[in-house]
């Protein structure tokens, strides 16, 4: 009787472990299809982050870790991505504070022009994609996606196991992490000229952008993790499009009304020293020079209003040392 | 709810993993909710269909015992055939009513209007029931075997309504005999983890042949078959060889995946294939080839009207009534009708010619059981398989005269060269893939003819068998067809 008891019992270990190495292989032939693994802030020390920045192309391009780091010494990461709307900054931000303990989070909040849960599938795909699995990540995926879209997402070989036929050739996708998350953008495009409306004219955001930049709010709040609010300057030229800017403008009342600071920087162009002539790399992006600009201008504030750690010279940053070389060589080399 | 769904894959491990924590008594309870559940995930309504087929057998069958125990045997008789009548009447009118009826019209509309009579057959808007053949047979052949007194009739309403409902083989077979499952499901089915062991590399099976080889030529196929006239001949030909191999994958994939998710929950079922591709005749292929379908046919239809008890004549035409049946089961058009009688004209000739091939063989010292002449008979019954198929997958019979002129007339394998044959929807290793998991398709039912009743990945060792199992589950995910823009398409069978 004990043996068949030992038996069957054995039976059911070896059943686990199959499961196991199975999980482990989904994993691995997961990320080759997919090319690009889990991103490098999922791997940071808890502890070791003290800010993360939030939001669309607008924050990717605008603000640069690095320079945060030669300057004040502070420990941050960029997570913004190319298409991340505010719910899904919602999600991302879930994720990484489930991660990660920063001090304080900086989301861009350009995209409360934006009505949709998501941008395109394949923005949503970039974003969710290389997060394990997790709870933020099952909530992201229930609330955006409708039944039947989903599980091209909670197991994307799903997805990319089309790519079979490119095997041995797929090329890997992931973000420099000598660059924490910045994505430097170099052309120059000059917006000579160009009018920007009075602060003061807003227009009213869509209901969906706005609530979950509430939840945003209530997620920091939440979480005892402090929160500011900026939009990165930008130009709209095509007259129909000039209620971006208004509904950026908006975000003041909200964030007055949530007790949030809000730089809205179209309108501190001056303090930055920014250029609409030789800071933007297209319309609505930030190049290297002008992301120098806002980094040093958005360093400088968060400095004087939190007290945040100088993490120079402390033996667990040697790293960032390391990897501040190697950026000052690819920024040469951009 | 499809097999090859991700619905499934989490249906199944909840059905199962309730099913064995359940107290006995309310084990088949579940499996019945599951299995309402299970249809009702295409269609709610169509479920009262099943219901009413359900209940009508299980009154039929109670009627007919009673009928069978009166003490007047002649009135007894009497009333058993209208029961037994009754029973078939209304289940086959169910049938012909969601099935045949649109068939029936429009033949009706061009019959009569080749006699000069103006007659508009009525649009029908009837969606053709899932699975509807396949239950409704497995409910009939209770009845039968009711009437013939080789089962008692079940009182107990719940087991019987499991027993038509059951939904691994629900939607597309194999169809269960009576006997066979009922008594399973009115036993005790205590967890066992080998069948269970078992079971899981069964379904792996199944999903390999219909995801990785099925769904796979059938782009090529589907491609071919949309235009058949603009296609070289070549390339119909290839299709068609295609298209033989896709219905084996895709049918028998299925049967696998419903014999292995009910040995899963402890219950055989019935195995509706054995390497259909090795027959040495048509006869041989069918009783290979669905063999669930061909012995019900045999059993309930065959053998009542006389088999080949009454003389050579008369057994031609009952084969050729069976396969006219037969091709109509398949689906209401005429080319399914043209199939099957090509099938049944097939083994006529077969049985005509059997003398004469006999003494030629005698003649040339040919061995009957030797390799060559197995593996030639092998191959020429292959080919009249395959061009039955090709009647079979075309869309009409006009197109099937069309591919069948093609193929015979202009088999040029020179048209595909040049780039030609991957214009149909495969690359070249899209196409490498379907031929090496079509040639261990063959090496597995080469081992399983020369080894029937044999699981060799079972009897390995630990790391062996782990092997197997993730090599399959990893090769039906990476080299799958499915998943985004890309509809998992039907199982081929649904329709019938």
């Amino acid at each position: 009787m004990e043996k068949k008891g030992r038996k069957a019992a054995l039976r059911w270990v070896s059943a686990v472990a199959f499961c196991l190495v199975f999980i482990l292989l989904l994993g691995l032939a997961s990320e080759a299809l997919r090319g690009r693994g889990a991103p490098a802030w999922y791997s940071q020390r808890r502890d070791s982050l003290d800010v993360l920045f939030f939001g669309s192309s607008h924050m990717l391009n605008a603000v640069s870790p690095m320079e945060l780091w030669e300057e004040h010494g502070v420990a941050s990461w960029n997570l913004a991505e190319n298409g991340q709307l505010l719910p899904v900054t919602y999600y991302v931000l879930m994720a990484a504070l489930d991660r990660l303990e920063p001090k304080l989070v900086v989301v861009d909040v350009y995209k409360i022009i934006q009505d949709t849960l998501f941008d395109s599938k394949s923005y949503l795909h970039t974003s969710i994609d290389p997060l394990p699995l997790s709870a933020a990540k099952l909530r992201a995926v229930y609330d955006l996606l409708p039944a039947g879209e989903r599980t091209e997402f909670l197991f994307d070989i799903t997805l990319y196991h089309s790519r079979w036929k490119e095997a041995g050739h797929i090329p890997r996708t992931d973000p420099d992490p000598d660059l924490r998350g910045w994505s430097p953008l170099t052309a120059v495009e000059a917006h000579e000229g160009f009018q920007i409306p009075p602060e003061s004219e807003t227009a009213q955001p869509p209901e969906e952008a706005a609530r979950y930049l509430e939840k945003i709010v209530a997620l920091c709040r939440k979480r005892g993790v402090e929160l500011l609010l900026i939009a990165a300057p930008f130009t709209t030229p095509v007259p129909d499009d000039m209620d971006r800017q208004q509904r950026v403008n908006a975000v003041t009342e909200m964030a007055e009304r949530w007790d949030v600071p809000f730089i809205n920087m179209s309108y501190t162009l001056d303090e930055m020293g920014f250029d609409l002539n030789t800071d933007l790399a297209d319309t609505y992006h930030a190049n290297v020079s002008g992301m120098r600009k806002i980094t040093a201008y958005l360093g400088a504030y968060m400095k004087s209003h939190w007290e945040l750690p100088d993490r120079r010279g402390d033996s667990r940053y040697k790293a960032w040392d390391e990897a501040l070389e190697r950026y000052h060589e690819k920024l040469k080399t951009a | 709810m499809l097999f090859n769904s991700v619905d499934f894959l989490i249906f199944f491990p909840v059905v199962c993993l309730v099913y064995f924590l359940m107290p006995r008594r309310a084990k088949n309870l579940w499996l019945l909710a599951a299995s309402y559940y299970f249809y009702m995930a295409w269609n709610p309504k169509y479920a009262l269909l099943i219901l009413a087929s359900t209940a009508v057998t299980y009154l039929g069958g109670l009627l007919i015992g009673w009928a069978g125990g009166l003490e007047d045997k002649r009135r007894g008789g009497r009333l058993k055939k209208l029961f037994l009548g009754l029973s078939f009447g209304v289940n086959l009118g169910i049938l012909a009513v969601f099935k045949y009826l649109g068939f029936f019209l429009s033949t009706l509309e061009r019959v009569l209007s080749t006699v000069g009579v103006a007659f508009r057959a009525p649009a029908l808007d009837i969606l053709l029931p899932v699975g509807i053949s396949f239950y409704t047979f497995q409910a009939l052949s209770y009845t039968a075997d009711v009437y013939r007194g080789e089962l008692r009739p079940r009182k107990n309403f719940l087991t019987y309504a499991l027993y038509v409902s059951f939904f691994p083989q629900l939607v597309a077979g194999p169809i269960e005999r009576s006997g066979h499952l009922l008594e399973q499901l009115e036993a005790d089915r205590p967890f066992d983890y080998l069948a269970a062991r078992s079971g899981l590399l069964r379904m792996l099976w199944g999903l390999f042949q219909k995801v990785v080889i099925a769904d796979r030529l059938a782009i090529f196929v589907d491609a071919v078959y949309a235009a058949p006239a603009s296609a070289p001949g070549a390339a119909v030909a290839l299709a068609t060889v295609f298209f033989t191999v896709q219905i084996y994958c895709d049918f028998a994939g299925y049967s696998n995946i419903a014999i292995g998710a009910a040995r899963v929950l402890g219950v055989e079922l019935t195995e509706n294939f054995r390497q259909p591709y090795l027959a040495v005749s048509i006869r041989d292929f069918w009783r290979r080839w669905h063999i669930s379908l061909s012995s019900w046919f045999r059993d309930y239809l065959y053998i009542p009207l006389g088999g080949s008890r009454k003389g050579r004549g008369r057994r031609m035409l009952n084969i050729l009534i069976v396969f006219l049946a037969s091709g109509l089961w398949h689906g209401a058009q005429w080319h399914f009708v043209l199939w099957g009688l090509l099938h049944g004209v097939y083994q006529c000739v077969g049985d005509l010619t059997e003398g004469p091939r006999r003494r030629l063989r005698e003649l040339l010292r040919i061995r009957e059981k030797g390799l060559a002449h197995r593996a030639a008979a092998t191959a020429v019954t292959f080919v009249l398989v395959t061009l039955a198929f090709a009647v079979f997958r075309a869309g009409s019979v006009s197109d099937a005269a069309l591919i069948l002129r093609s193929i015979l007339t202009g088999l040029r394998p020179a048209a595909l060269s040049g780039g030609v044959l991957y214009t149909f929807g495969l690359d070249a290793l899209d196409l490498a893939a379907a031929g090496g998991s079509v040639a261990l398709l063959a090496g597995v039912d080469v081992v399983k003819e020369l080894r029937p009743g044999q699981n060799l990945v079972e009897r390995q060792c630990l790391p062996v068998r782990w092997a197997v199992y993730l090599i399959l589950i990893f090769a039906i995910l990476v080299l799958g067809v499915y998943g985004p823009g890309y509809d998992a398409s039907s199982f081929i069978y649904f329709a019938f």
